[in-house]
């Protein structure tokens, strides 16, 4: 008796080691993971230095005189007015004509996973070459996913929808590949001192504002005045 | 004995599997494994992870450590023969039972996703509680019952 309950203990005992050393070598693996995903898209953040703007997605000449930073969260509502009243003009007016270089970055505020996997969805459609009409798309319709409990579905149709293969950036929500670059991203706001969307830095200048194409072309004149 | 040797058993698999949940949410380790099943970490992100701002992980560690002190408790001699650790352990785990319960009715009809290191945490819940009530109604020779779990 006294002995069945001894190797009964040592049994558990066992359990307890083989438990702690799959959990442990998940830990690990895990961070090994982190790491290779961190050296081989960007990051490699040395403590204090600020995130390089490589965590943006840029658009535009890479010499372009004037440089817009936007720092935005895709279920923030000023950020969606942005994407469909001034970021088209701006696109247009200055972007494809080489005066400017637009670059998003991901500031994700709004608490739960939902923004973060919009995040990934437009870096997973980058992909695929459409980063910029996914960001748009999910900028413009955020009432409609934004509602729903697991919005990767929709994802999933703005995707198809655009033409890509909705079900590869299905896979790419899914398996969390861009969830540093996106942290990454916000570290470097926080790092900046942002905590609000939209905040655009334009040639250094910050505006955290909704602003319309008349006030934005306003700044990116005058920083051309400035050439 | 043996049914509580076996709820003791089913307790620690219950606590490894809340530990790793738990690590998971307080964000520890990276993303949760979901070879099995989609949306692990949808579940374990979701607001139905967290109760009375409390993970469910966290409480299901603390119902499965209970479970188990009582499984192991029960398996002494001096307690063998009385069915109060069976008792104890049916209302924990029966608790833990409706728990589970909404926590599945979320994963299955709101959330659309089944993590299934829930799905482990749920069969184990049930089999302690079984367990434990057939071991509080005194059947099977000796000793008495068996014990019971939590959930996460």
């Amino acid at each position: 008796m006294a002995g069945s309950q001894a190797k009964f203990y040592g049994a558990l005992v066992l359990m307890v080691i083989v438990g702690a050393a799959l959990i442990g070598y998940v830990v690990v693996n895990d961070r090994r993971q982190t790491a290779d995903l961190q050296t081989g898209s960007v990051v490699a953040v040395p403590e204090g230095e600020l995130v390089s703007e490589e965590v943006g997605v840029s658009i535009g000449e890479a010499d372009a005189p004037v440089v817009i930073e936007e720092y935005a969260d895709y279920l923030c509502p000023y950020c969606g007015m942005v994407a469909s009243l001034t970021i088209p003009q701006i696109m247009e007016r200055y972007v494809q004509t080489g005066k400017a270089r637009f670059v998003f970055f991901d500031l994700p505020v709004h608490q739960g996973d939902k923004a973060l996997m919009a995040a990934e969805a437009a870096r997973c459609a980058g992909e695929q070459g459409a980063f910029w009409a996914m960001n748009k798309v999910l900028m413009t319709r955020m009432r409609e996913w934004g509602e729903q409990r697991d919005p990767r579905g929709s994802f999933e149709d703005y995707a198809d929808a655009l033409g890509l293969d909705g079900e590869a950036v299905r896979e790419c929500v899914d398996a969390q590949k861009y969830r540093q670059v996106v942290i990454t991203s916000q570290m470097r706001a926080h790092q900046l001192g942002l905590n609000s969307t939209p905040t655009f830095i334009i040639n250094g200048r910050r505006v955290t504002e909704a602003m319309g194409f008349d006030q934005m072309a306003a700044i990116i004149e005058a920083e051309l005045a400035k050439q | 004995m043996n049914r509580r040797r076996a709820i003791a058993v089913l307790a620690l698999l219950g606590v490894l599997d809340s530990v790793y949940l738990l690590l998971a949410k307080l964000g520890l380790i990276g993303g949760l494994s979901c070879t099995i099943s989609r949306g692990c970490d949808l579940v374990n992100s979701s607001s139905y992870s967290e109760f009375l701002g409390l993970p469910v992980s966290a409480i299901g560690l603390a119902g499965y450590l209970a479970l188990f002190v009582l499984a192991i408790v029960g398996i002494q001699p001096k307690w063998l023969n009385d069915p109060l650790p069976d008792r104890l352990i049916s209302l924990l785990s029966g608790l833990a039972v409706i728990f589970t319960l909404y926590l599945t009715y979320a994963e299955v009809f709101i959330l659309g996703a089944i993590c299934q290191w829930c799905v482990v945490s749920q069969i184990v819940i049930i089999a302690i509680l079984i367990l434990s009530l057939l071991g509080s109604r005194g059947v099977a020779g000796s000793g008495v019952g068996a014990g019971a779990a939590s959930d996460t």
